[in-house]
């Protein structure tokens, strides 16, 4: 059982955390995080690792902490394995509540969206990928698990990610003058398929490497308004730690809608529905993202 | 005769099965917009951002000390938001 899975996708836990704490997650640097952490998150991480350990807490890295209100100490923590059984996280906030006497409130930052970047630059194409594993080829004799084994890991929700594509980028994904049919830009499609890959531990996405030539485009169809664009191709993905090695394998096909007057893409979709990675299959689906989207309020 | 026109009929139909007709460019548009569209996340699979997450440690102490709240934190690898750990 996952922490997404598990207790962050419980009622009585989203409950507690949104009436009386003030809930943060916290990735600590690594080569998957080294865009994402600010050094100042960062220095508070190692402060709270080291101030349980110096108070003979529980200790971790993947670990939850409880800090005081006012002074922002550590005062009570408890590891994942113990914190992914959902009644343990509910003892350790009920218990926090009971110490601290907090009253109940609403939810101090108003719940939304954690995909989309804060802010982007307007000329930008926002892409919104969404990959989900779709089990394993394993074939041989069938072994029945108890339901709470098999339910609540980190491959049970859909994994996403967002790419923005600035104006220089995905400018070349247009067509060429008098082209009808051209590959697609080798550095921009790598720029959204070194992602299509199913949910995995190991996320080092700079390390994917994209085959030549994966995205093939066709004009189909083109009048004043629109030109639509067919997009076919075939993903070989390797990994530079294993560069003899196929990564993923995934037919590809989509299109775009390009507006030629405004000079702008009005649609982008791409996906494949029939992604393997080693022994897994995976489907992957790929959409252009409006303004509208990506300045929505969050909800109450 | 009518062996012959069965004959035929029975393989024109057998090749009509191993061949299915290609979708029309329109109807394989509309199939990937539908495909795509089942594909997003779902409520279950977004549950985590019904909880109103701050945005960094040091913005949730400044939050905890002004409501008199403690600090629920979740230190881990990866991308616990995104789904990529």
């Amino acid at each position: 059982m996952s922490m997404r899975a598990g207790p962050l996708s419980d009622d009585k836990v989203i409950a507690l955390l949104n009436g009386y704490f003030i809930p943060v997650y916290a990735p600590y640097t690594s080569e998957e995080t080294s865009t994402v952490v600010s050094t100042e998150q960062e220095k508070e991480i190692q402060r709270i690792w080291r101030e349980s350990l110096e108070k003979k807490l529980p200790y971790g890295m993947v670990h939850c902490y409880l800090l005081e209100p006012g002074t922002g100490q550590v005062f009570d923590a408890m590891g994942v394995v113990k914190a992914s059984v959902i009644n343990n996280t509910v003892a350790l906030l009920t218990k926090a509540i009971e110490r601290y006497k907090v009253k109940e409130g609403r939810p101090v930052v108003r719940p939304g969206r954690q995909v989309f970047p804060s802010k982007v630059a307007p000329d930008s194409l926002v892409l919104h990928l969404t990959a989900r594993d779709l089990g394993s080829l394993k074939t041989g004799l069938h072994v029945a698990k108890a339901q709470d084994c098999t339910v609540g890991g980190w491959t049970d929700f859909a994994s996403e990610n967002s790419i923005v594509l600035e104006r220089a980028d995905w400018t070349k994904l247009t067509p060429p003058p008098s082209e009808k049919e051209w590959t697609v830009n080798q550095e921009v499609a790598s720029k959204f398929l070194v992602y299509f890959y199913p949910q995995l531990e190991a996320n080092v996405v700079s390390n994917h490497r994209v085959n030549e030539a994966a995205l093939k485009a066709s004009i189909v169809s083109s009048d004043k308004e629109n030109v639509r664009i067919r997009l076919d191709g075939f993903l070989k993905m390797k990994r530079v730690q294993e560069p003899d090695a196929i990564f993923v394998d995934a037919p590809l096909t989509g299109y775009i809608d390009y507006d030629p007057a405004k000079r702008r893409i009005r649609t982008f979709r791409l996906m494949t529905e029939s992604g393997k990675c080693g022994s897994r299959n995976f489907g992957v689906a790929v959409r252009s993202v409006g303004a509208e989207e990506l300045s929505a309020k969050p909800k109450e | 005769m009518v062996i012959a026109l069965l004959r035929t009929l029975a393989l024109l139909g057998a090749a009509s099965f191993q061949e299915p007709a290609k979708a029309a460019p329109a109807d394989e548009f509309a199939r990937i917009d539908r495909w795509i569209q089942d594909w997003q996340p779902t409520a279950e699979d977004r549950r985590m951002e019904e909880i109103g997450w701050a945005k960094d440690i040091p913005e949730a102490m400044r939050l905890a000390k002004q409501h008199n709240r403690p600090v629920f934190v979740f230190t881990h690898k990866g991308r616990i938001n995104i789904g990529r750990m």
